[in-house]
């Protein structure tokens, strides 16, 4: 037994949403449990209630149309994602994040919306969510509200989820036809790995085939928690994409954005000469792999 | 509450708590081959199973999430005994090794050939990243796929398995099924945890906060009152026996340093109770409730910090001496506090309690004064070794109990013979009341070498009278259990222009840790198996051996050699650059070979004088030389992008096999009464087919197929002593015995069939499938009918062989490992392209495991040089207790091009000729990685792990 805990499989999101606030910090919310029970053999975070919500309807499915875009069931799991063949052709980067994700069997267990509600720092799922401008359908007693992802997470391992609200779908429009999407991840080994930094980023560029015309940057492992590189998504804007000294010239301004400061893992200046490095390569990658119809 | 699905195609209804995971209901119902390494991380992939088609970890799902879907587990898939293709292609291949999760590996690679028949090597890859192994080094498990699939599409392998070796050999040499593969990876009962019967109790353990604390009260009175509990026992009702953990020679080269509790604890997870409970939740209950009260002390955490003058003691009790006391040891033993218990010394080590030293050694042959003198250069060179997790998968575990009025002790141990001594010990009881019984080892690499378990759980059936299930936590196999030794050594290195070396000197600093276990014997190994690589005529070593407040340190694959061999190649290398030679021109200038006396050998011995013998076998040019050829040495090679760099690097290395003059293995083989046999080796098979060798030498001697010879082994009551399975002993010590034995009763079988058939013995000859044959007749007399004839009434009585080995001679494996190796001179990251493990292992005995050992030992050095590293706050707390967080090599790890390679050398001391093969495969990867990356960007990095920040840094790049 890894604790002892009463176990409540609500049938309806607003008997998820009942039990979430009746339980409080004695509850916790769990679709796959690849994270959750991980903690509880640790004995870390105990809780006397556990509510799952992995087989409620309204958090199933992968669901796509040109016009409404890509929605995401909470619990979905990160295989289903990458499996996906029109997640694979057109939102490419979020593929290339959630493969990052564990092994096989946790990739097989895991939700794409226990990914985002973890709200860890490192959580390769949430980067290419952000750069693809990803929102959060949020269901609470009062209602339903949707919110963008960028502002989902409050403080470490905090968000802006309320009492008694549970995260239903993830949406996510439809890029343009052409864009550039790539994800680095940078650790001490290829998987089986927490990000010492993960890059995420979405860019188009105007009919030139050069000048960029939107950059979307998210950095995981780089703050408190997952976040977007707005100054240097802003200086981008209007450059020349094909010019590496540009590319590369945003090093000088990446660290107004983060500044990841020392941990065991990596010393910070070590962390932030990473981040100068890589943001420009991985916009270079993304800008090599723009996808033209 | 109830759950209902269907497992392996029956349906059942089973009734299961919230809190059990799925693998928990699985066990409860026989499923017992879903283990578990990680407890629920995630991570290792024991716990594998299927769930309506997809492979999940059943830790990480809870038993009610199963209702209504489909579970596959390992179990199912060997069919009435009958293995599966998948099953059998993996003994086959070699991987079926400590095997702790070769079932889950068997279910996951038969999932993946259902959806997928004809995998690529990267989807292969994929599928098993979630699966952890550290003996095997994953290689064959691609061979093992490809294997599957051959069988499946044409009934036979067509790949090569493994090269063989003595065409006049049936069995030695050849690649034939490990005799106890089936067991393995059909997930049957073999481990200790499959050995505990209903009603056993649970112990665990109270661990301490502080890094270096007397214990100043202890108050067990509430949790002893808890529902359920039998016993807690800490410092204040333990036995007053001092003893110490490792499983070495008696009289141990070690201070027994340690009673089962102590007034002071030393450092962070050390034990300060064990709580002894009908079940694991009350002993978790009354673990709470036990009141501690620490007088915290200051710890320190390395060599410099213990050498310091003022520094904090770590072990400051009474010194004494059981032969060899010192004088003045009165006045050296005046006014120490009690709470510090004694360290006693079976014989002198050197050491100087009071200033942390808890043994040293010096030797030298020659004048390395004069040899410095005669060079043309000399550098001097400090290298810094990290601590580093052995990490077997099956963590330390023990399942004790009374049988006979006798302590039964069913373990998972490397050391038999010697656990029954040191529990005796302890328990203040005689060895004829101790049954030790070796179970399969799920993974040992020198951890299991340590009594870390059985010494508490031991003790505890003892008092209680009470069966006693112990088992590590993954956090305590990080905290509480032991590693490598971090050292510093510095060399000193004289040469010649011309690359000639004339003077050595090795300054070992190494870090013990809060116990001496292997404090003398583990620093030598940095030094007695690398300097005898060299031919340099002065050379001279100091060792010393300092105690601190980390986790504890012991023996671990390679047994303080990797660290030797990464300061002392290191060094040949910048000593290569420095006069401006090639380094392989360099290597070759001064390494030994066949015939030369190893004088250096007088003064290595552990703790006495060793024997000086010249070098045997010896395969060490070879493997350079086709080690040069394989990667092609000099060739510049093209870079992947403009921030990479290419570099290339090797390292000579060498091991001993086991201890001559020291170890001792004793075998019998017995002639049953329907001709087949069986043997009782002492020796300890952890896995890596030791019982394989045995066999195979029983029946090549005897002339029998392997089928009709089993073997019992590593049981203290059936079986003879063995000193066990440590220092790359058991082909060569265990081996032997073996031999000797099959030797032993082939003349006695030859003797009573030459009275049965009215022949003289010398005309008489053993031959195939199992019979005697008269050349001069023609007769045959079956060994059936002979040892039934030896058995029925008139006979002479039933025919056993006895074999014991002791050796003064050294069979030393040698061997070469080359790395490329490209380093992003921007981001300082490193990729190990190609990794080619040459080594001589005389005949290899099981060629297919030989390979595998290789490619294992090889994989875990190239995540011990890298990534791996066990790190400490500034109090002493672990930041790395789990797997992801330290770090281990996974399948993504796996070097571009990874070849391991057997170089042909025959033996004259070997059994067949053959010598140990794993534990030198560690020894290469530190070395061979340091130089290639200084050849690639041109900084050498002289300490562990070499990580981008400091390549970076080393490289100007960041301050």
């Amino acid at each position: 037994m890894i604790a002892r805990f009463d176990y409540h499989v609500p049938a309806s999101l607003d008997e998820a949403c009942a039990l979430k606030k009746e339980y409080g910090n004695t509850g916790i919310v769990v679709a796959g449990g690849s994270d959750v029970y991980a903690k509880m053999h640790l004995g870390d975070h105990l809780y006397d209630h556990v509510i799952d919500i992995k087989k409620i309807e309204d958090m199933q499915g992968i669901r796509w149309s040109e016009t409404e875009g890509l929605s995401l069931g909470a619990a979905v799991t990160h295989h289903e994602i990458e499996r996906h063949p029109v997640i694979k052709e057109r939102y490419d980067v979020l593929v290339q994040g959630v493969r990052t994700i564990g092994s096989l069997q946790v990739r097989n267990r895991g939700t794409i919306g226990g990914n985002i509600c973890t709200a860890a720092p490192s959580a390769d799922g949430i980067g290419p969510l952000l750069v693809l401008d990803a929102s959060c359908v949020i269901h609470g007693l009062g209602g339903e509200r949707t919110v963008p992802l960028k502002d989902f997470f409050t403080g470490p391992k905090q968000t802006v989820l309320a009492d008694d609200e549970v995260l239903v779908r993830v949406t996510v429009p439809t890029p343009a036809p052409s864009y550039g999407g790539a994800y680095f991840k940078y650790g001490r080994r290829n998987a089986m790995e927490i990000a010492l930094l993960g890059i995420s980023v979405y860019l188009e560029v105007a009919d030139d085939g050069k000048t960029c015309s939107a950059m979307r940057i998210a950095l995981g492992t780089s703050a408190p928690i997952p976040i977007r590189a707005q100054k240097t998504e802003a200086y981008y804007i209007g450059k020349d994409l094909s010019d590496r000294q540009v590319v590369e010239a945003a090093s000088s301004i990446i660290l107004e954005d983060a500044s990841p400061r020392n941990s065991w893992r990596a010393d910070g200046e070590f962390r932030r000469s990473l981040l100068k490095l890589l943001v420009p390569r991985t916009v270079r990658t993304a800008y090599g792999a723009l996808t033209r119809e | 509450m109830n759950v209902r699905c269907t497992i392996n195609g029956k349906s059942v209804s089973v009734s299961v708590e919230p809190g059990d995971t799925l693998r928990m209901m699985l066990v409860r119902l026989g499923h017992f081959s879903v283990r578990d390494s990680d407890d629920g991380e995630g991570f290792a992939g024991s716990d594998t199973v299927i769930v309506d088609d997809r492979p999940v970890y059943a830790n990480l799902m809870l038993a009610l999430q199963a209702e209504g879907s489909v579970i596959r587990t390992p179990d199912s898939l060997a069919q009435g005994g009958r293995l599966s293709v998948v099953q059998q292609a993996m003994i086959d291949a070699g991987i079926v090794q400590s095997a702790y999760n070769a079932p889950a590996t068997a279910l996951l690679l038969t999932w993946l050939l259902e959806h997928d028949p004809d995998p690529s090597r990267e989807t292969v890859k994929d599928v098993l990243s979630g699966i952890f192994v550290r003996d095997t080094g994953y290689e064959h498990y691609f061979l093992a796929v490809q294997l599957a699939r051959e069988y499946r599409d044409s009934g036979r392998y067509a790949s090569e398995i493994a090269p063989q070796f003595r065409d006049h050999l049936s069995y030695v040499g050849k690649v034939k099924p490990k005799v106890d593969g089936r067991q393995l990876v059909a997930g049957w009962k073999s481990f200790v945890e499959d050995r505990v019967e209903p009603g056993a109790c649970t112990m665990i353990m109270l661990r301490s906060p502080h890094a270096h604390a007397y214990v100043t009260k202890l108050d067990t009175a509430e949790a002893e009152a808890m529902p359920g509990v039998i016993a807690i026992i800490t410092a204040a009702n333990c036995p007053d026996v001092f003893y110490m953990s490792a499983g070495q020679g008696n009289p141990e080269p070690s201070p027994y340093d340690r009673r089962l509790f102590n007034w002071k604890v030393r450092h962070v997870g050390d034990r300060v109770a064990a709580i002894v409970a009908e079940t694991e939740e009350q002993a978790k209950a009354a673990r709470e409730k036990i009141k501690v009260e620490y007088q915290v002390l200051k710890p320190i955490f390395t060599v410099e910090e213990a050498m310091a003058p003022g520094a904090p003691v770590v072990q400051n009790g009474v010194a004494e001496y059981l032969s060899g006391a010192p004088d003045g040891l009165d006045a050296y033993n005046k006014g120490v506090d009690p709470r510090e218990g004694k360290v006693i010394y079976p014989f002198p080590l050197h050491a100087d309690i009071r200033r942390n030293v808890a043994a040293a050694a010096h030797g030298a042959i020659g004048d390395v004064a004069q040899g410095f003198a005669d060079a043309d250069v000399v550098i001097e060179r400090t290298y810094q070794s990290s601590q580093i997790q052995c990490t077997p998968l099956e963590p330390h575990i023990v399942y004790t109990k009374i049988d006979n009025d006798r302590l039964v002790v069913h373990a998972s141990t490397q050391v038999p013979f010697h656990l029954r001594r040191i529990v005796a010990r302890v328990c203040g009881i005689d060895e004829n009341k101790i049954h030790v019984i070796k179970e399969k080892v799920g993974g040992g690499y020198g951890s299991k070498q340590d009594i870390l378990v059985e010494d508490v759980a031991g003790y505890a059936t003892w008092i209680t009278r009470r069966p006693i299930l112990y088992r590590n936590t993954r956090e305590e196999e990080f905290i509480a259990n032991s590693t490598r030794h971090p050292m510093r050594v510095t060399v000193k290195m004289g040469a010649r222009k011309d690359g000639t070396l004339t003077a050595v000197y090795m300054d070992v600093r190494a870090n013990t840790g809060p116990y001496g276990n292997h404090c003398l014997t583990v620093p030598m190994n940095a030094c007695s198996k690398t300097l005898p690589l060299l031919n340099c005529p002065n050379m001279k070593f100091d060792v010393t051996t300092y105690y601190s407040n980390i986790p504890p340190t012991g023996a671990y694959q390679g047994y303080g050699a990797p660290k030797g061999s990464y300061a002392l190649m290191t060094c040949l290398a910048e000593m290569a650059e420095a006069v401006g030679v090639d380094p392989l021109e360099m290597a070759k200038k001064n390494h030994v070979e066949r015939g030369f006396m190893l004088e250096i050998l007088k003064s290595l011995g552990e703790g006495r004088e060793g024997t000086v013998v010249p070098v045997g076998s010896c395969g060490l040019r070879k493997a350079l030389d086709e080690g040069a050829r394989m990667i092609g040495w000099g060739k510049k090679e093209k870079a992947p992008g403009n921030d990479w760099r290419i570099g290339k690097g090797f390292a000579m290395i060498q091991q001993g096999s086991g201890l001559p003059g020291l170890d001792h293995a004793t075998c019998d083989v017995v002639l049953n009464t329907d001709g087949t046999f069986m043997v009782h080796s002492g020796g300890s098979d952890i896995g890596t087919g030791l019982d394989t060798i045995s066999v195979k030498c029983v029946s090549e001697v005897l002339c029998v197929p392997m089928e009709k010879v089993s073997i019992l082994s590593g049981d203290t009551d059936n079986t003879l002593f063995d000193t066990g399975a440590y220092a790359s002993s058991g082909t060569y010590f265990s081996g032997n015995a073996t031999l000797k034995a099959a030797e032993n009763l082939k003349e006695k079988v030859l003797a009573e069939a030459a009275l049965q058939m009215g022949e003289k013995v010398e005309h008489l000859v053993l031959r195939a499938p199992g019979e005697v044959f008269s050349n001069k007749t023609g007769n045959v007399l079956s060994y059936a009918k002979l040892s039934h004839d030896a058995l029925t009434g008139v006979g002479r009585g039933q025919l056993v062989g006895y074999g014991s080995f002791v050796t003064n001679n050294a069979a030393i494996p040698y061997g070469a490992h080359f790395a490329q190796v490209a380093v992003n001179v921007r981001t300082g990251e490193v990729k190990v392209q190609k990794f080619y493990a040459l080594q001589d292992a005389g005949t290899p005995i099981n060629p297919e495991l030989a390979l595998c050992q290789m490619y294992g030992a090889a994989l875990k050095s190239i995540g011990h040089s890298l990534y791996e590293d066990l790190v400490l706050d500034k109090d002493g707390v672990c930041l790395t207790p789990d797997f992801t967080r330290y770090g281990v090599p996974m399948t993504s790890e796996l070097p571009e091009d990874f070849k391991a390679v057997l170089i042909d050398e025959d033996d004259e001391y070997g059994p067949f000729g053959a010598k140990s093969i794993s534990e030198i495969a560690t020894n290469g990867a530190a070395p061979a990685i340091a130089n290639a990356i200084h050849d690639a960007v041109g900084v050498w990095i002289r300490s562990w792990p070499f990580t981008p920040e400091k390549i970076l840094r080393q490289m100007g790049k960041i301050s």
